[in-house]
């Protein structure tokens, strides 16, 4: 059904280009004045005009009459979609020339020349918001006017190649490198989505199909992105085409575009897990979302690209640009450096703060998946013995436990059983930055909240499970998991190795707790289905009580008595941080030497003398109390 | 859908300066010379013989991305089969394979055998330079359940035959997907057993 209506509508308008026209003018002018770009006149003034002289092209008549010509010939570029742009801009020369025979326009070695570089050398500022607007409207053209130059070398563009050192000719191949890496990307890529993708889905919108796909979650600020490459590749153009390929050019027009690359791309890359999971969801879901992208990549300008391969491409391309820029410094003279330096150190502060900002929204995502699958049971079910009064029940059962706190994140998860009287519990047990969580799953009560859940998801509406697979094989985001105990705060844990468990089980490890009078509120031992298990496991509660008491300064209630009775952990402590120092080449050698540091025969004394302390501790607490 | 399945992804890592960008290059421009260096790009498509048959192929180089886990775990997801490349001549990128290797595991929530890994030691021709023995790495791939090759990006050696590998491995696995629906739920149900092992063994 759809495909069909999509093909006639592009048989159509191949055959009529009157409406072909209309659709890219209808283009032109409601994207160009869409809430995105409104957006960007907000950032920068300069567009302003640009959109000025879209919407009123009589203005700019009196100042050029090639680019009223070209406004006006619009139709007939757009008439000839599918031929190259060399026949219609020879056509549109030919025109040009009949108006303004003041303009220079064949060169053969140009393989394509823009009409208004070699007028407006001097008048900088005028040609660039020309340039742009024509770019902006030949961007809805079929072919990208710098296609060409895609697979060309600078010495092409220079109209007398004057004699260049190897130094200098080696610079002007890693400014070609960047160029080009910007033009392919621009063209090959951002241009794709934007027009073949971008522009199929609002087509098909249009004639109401796919309604209800939101195109704002499937392509972010992509047109934004086209802008503010489209604009760095014309610069370097210009640079390259005015023979001007000056540090200085180079460097300025880099500035301009690391003063507006930052926020784009950010919002592009935060956006992108979003969208990525929305397309699998819809590629999963909707046959008739399949069919629009068939019909999407039936274009040969997509090369087979599914739009999943293309939608990833700008965070790809971000990540190069210092690379790119590294290869242009080192052919850069020495004096010029300092200006290249600062705009690497700011694509790399951008990228940093991107990375952070990732790292915060993968975790957010993850804690946020976690929470839906928890299942905090009320306090009196975790304790039989507590009376709540009635009065108090209502306050009791509104305080909902929720993992998504500041700053915390998950480390490691996975099995242990739990040895208790009478019979011991298999749980899953979690190791946050500040806590220990120890879950029970059950399958009986997993199939009873499923059924919960689902009436509780609105329907249409993915399940967190869909849009956020961020589990990272630490839970199986299927499953339910019920807090069995209150959770274990890290800054008053201490972790033993059991060498010797009782019930003769192996492999078996402790976690004491205390409260803020240091006095043992609980003690957990759990047993570990192996060594190597169980090593990781002390290895990282260790490592992460250490990290969270040192980032959580303690008052001096709680250091004190810590600080004594540190003794008996001494040694383990002392021994993780030397473990710690080669945790990456422990991580690297052969299981031969884990097997090997796991051994610590020297403690066991004193872990069985901990223990026989910590065992009178409770008493003397309840005694207290 | 036949025109998109035949489609593979590469995705190429390792750590800084292991020569990512120099094996996807010397694959994709066999005939140009030492000296030569092609312009820089973030993703190449290339056509690929496997087993006769001419299969399209998408490398995505990582290059870049080294210092920023984040990022990096986004491109791994989006990822199919994987070049894990190191030095042979710096240990230290040596070191950082088995932290890769645990990271597109749970990046894919995949394990070998069916997970389309391969460890590959660069700059064989540095042999007087080289700080890892071919046998320990062949142990430690051994270990890890993957395969390992020595190459030369520089010389054009064995370049292909990495690749070809991933393909080979790469094909497999999608005929596999294609198999009938009813293999699928008896491969989820396994899984599921296999589950809580599974994810001890990933953990690292």
């Amino acid at each position: 059904m759809f495909i069909e209506a999509c093909r006639k509508w592009r048989a159509h308008t191949l055959l009529n280009r009157d409406s072909l026209f209309t659709h890219y003018n209808t283009f032109s002018y409601s994207s160009s004045l869409s809430a995105i770009e409104e957006e960007e006149n907000e950032e920068e003034p300069e567009s302003d005009s640009e959109n000025l002289d879209i919407s009123c092209p009589v203005d700019s008549v009196s100042c050029d009459p090639g680019y009223q010509y070209r406004l006006q010939n619009q139709e007939d570029v757009c008439q000839e979609p599918d031929t190259n742009i060399q026949s219609v801009l020879s056509s549109l020369q030919s025109r040009r020339g009949a108006v303004h025979t003041a303009v220079v326009i064949a060169d053969p070695k140009d393989k394509f020349k823009m009409p208004f570089f070699s007028k407006r050398k001097n008048d900088r500022k005028w040609s660039k918001t020309e340039l742009n607007s024509v770019l902006s409207e030949s961007s809805n053209d079929r072919v990208h006017p710098l296609s060409d130059l895609m697979m060309s070398h600078w010495s092409e563009l220079m109209e007398d190649r004057p004699h260049l050192d190897s130094v200098e000719y080696k610079h002007r191949d890693a400014l070609w490198g960047l160029f080009r890496a910007e033009l392919v990307y621009l063209i090959e890529q951002l241009k794709i989505i934007r027009d073949v993708f971008q522009g199929t889905l609002k087509m098909a919108k249009d004639n109401g199909m796919l309604s209800d796909v939101d195109e704002n979650l499937l392509f972010p600020n992509v047109n934004k992105l086209y802008k503010v490459s489209n604009a760095f590749s014309l610069d370097l153009y210009k640079m390259f085409k005015e023979g001007n390929a000056s540090d200085e050019s180079v460097v300025q027009a880099l500035q301009e575009f690391s003063k507006k690359f930052h926020h784009p791309y950010q919002r592009y890359c935060l956006n992108y897990t979003r969208a990525a999971k929305y397309l699998k969801t819809l590629k999963k879901e909707r046959s008739d979302f399949r069919e629009y992208e068939k019909l999407c990549m039936e274009d040969s300008r997509c090369k087979k690209r599914q739009l999943s391969d293309l939608l990833i491409c700008p965070m790809q391309h971000l990540m190069r640009y210092v690379i790119l820029l590294q290869d242009i410094q080192k052919h850069v003279p020495e004096h010029g450096r300092d200006d290249l330096r600062e705009t690497i150190e700011t694509i790399q502060e951008s990228l940093r703060s991107l990375e952070s900002k990732l790292a915060t929204l993968q975790n957010f995502q993850r804690l946020q998946e976690l929470d839906n699958i928890l299942i905090w049971p009320k306090i009196d079910s975790v304790d039989k013995s507590i009376v709540i009064p009635e009065e108090l029940k209502e306050t009791i059962s509104e305080d909902q436990s929720t993992l998504c706190s500041d700053g915390r994140h998950i480390l490691h998860a996975g099995a242990l059983v739990l040895l208790e009287n009478p019979k011991s519990t298999e749980t899953y047990c979690f190791l946050f930055n500040d806590m220990l969580l120890i879950t029970r799953t059950n399958s009986t009560i997993r199939k009873r909240y499923n059924n919960k859940l689902e009436q509780l998801v609105s329907p249409g509406f993915p399940s967190s499970g869909d849009v956020f697979d961020t589990s990272g094989g630490l839970y199986d985001p299927d499953q339910r998991y019920i807090v069995y105990k209150q959770p274990i705060a890290l800054d008053e844990t201490r972790v033993h190795d059991i060498s010797s468990s009782p019930g003769g089980c192996k492999n078996c490890f402790s976690v004491t707790t205390y409260n803020r009078l240091k006095c043992c509120t609980g003690l957990y031992t759990f047993n570990a289905v192996s060594a190597e298990n169980k090593r990781q496991w002390i290895e990282k509660l260790l490592r992460t009580s250490e990290e969270f008491r040192m980032s959580n300064p303690a008052t001096p209630i709680n250091r004190r008595p810590r600080l004594d009775s540190m003794h008996i952990n001494n040694g383990d402590s002392i021994s993780l941080n030397s473990g710690n120092s080669s945790f990456n080449d422990q991580c690297s050698e052969t299981p031969t030497v884990r097997g090997g540091s796991t051994k610590k025969p020297a403690h066991t004394q004193s872990f069985t003398k901990s223990n026989s302390i910590l065992h009178k501790i409770p008493k003397r607490c309840r005694s207290a109390s | 859908m036949t025109t998109n399945s035949s489609k593979y992804n590469i995705t190429v890592i390792g750590a800084p300066g292991v020569g990512k960008s120099a094996i996807t290059l010397r694959l994709l421009y066999q005939e140009f010379v030492d000296d030569y260096e092609p312009t820089k790009l973030d993703s190449y498509q290339t056509m690929m013989d496997y087993q006769g048959q001419d299969v399209d192929v998408q490398i995505t180089d990582t290059a870049g991305q080294e210092d920023y886990a984040s990022v990096r775990d986004t491109f791994l997801r989006s990822g199919e089969g994987f070049l894990c490349v190191f030095s042979l001549t710096d240990s230290d990128s040596y070191s950082h394979i088995e932290e890769l290797y645990n990271q597109v595991k749970l990046a894919k929530s995949m394990e070998p055998p069916q997970l389309p890994f391969l460890i590959v030691g660069n700059k064989s021709d540095l042999e007087s330079s080289r700080q890892t023995k071919t046998e320990d790495a062949q142990r430690f791939a051994e270990s890890l359940g993957v395969k390992y090759m020595e190459t030369s990006a520089k010389n054009n050696e064995n370049v292909t035959e990495a690749f070809q590998f991933l393909i080979g491995m790469l094909v497999e696995s999608r005929s596999a997907e294609t198999a009938p629906i009813e293999s699928n739920t008896g491969k989820k149900k396994k899984k599921k057993n296999g589950g809580i092992k599974r994810f001890l063994c990933g953990l690292a």
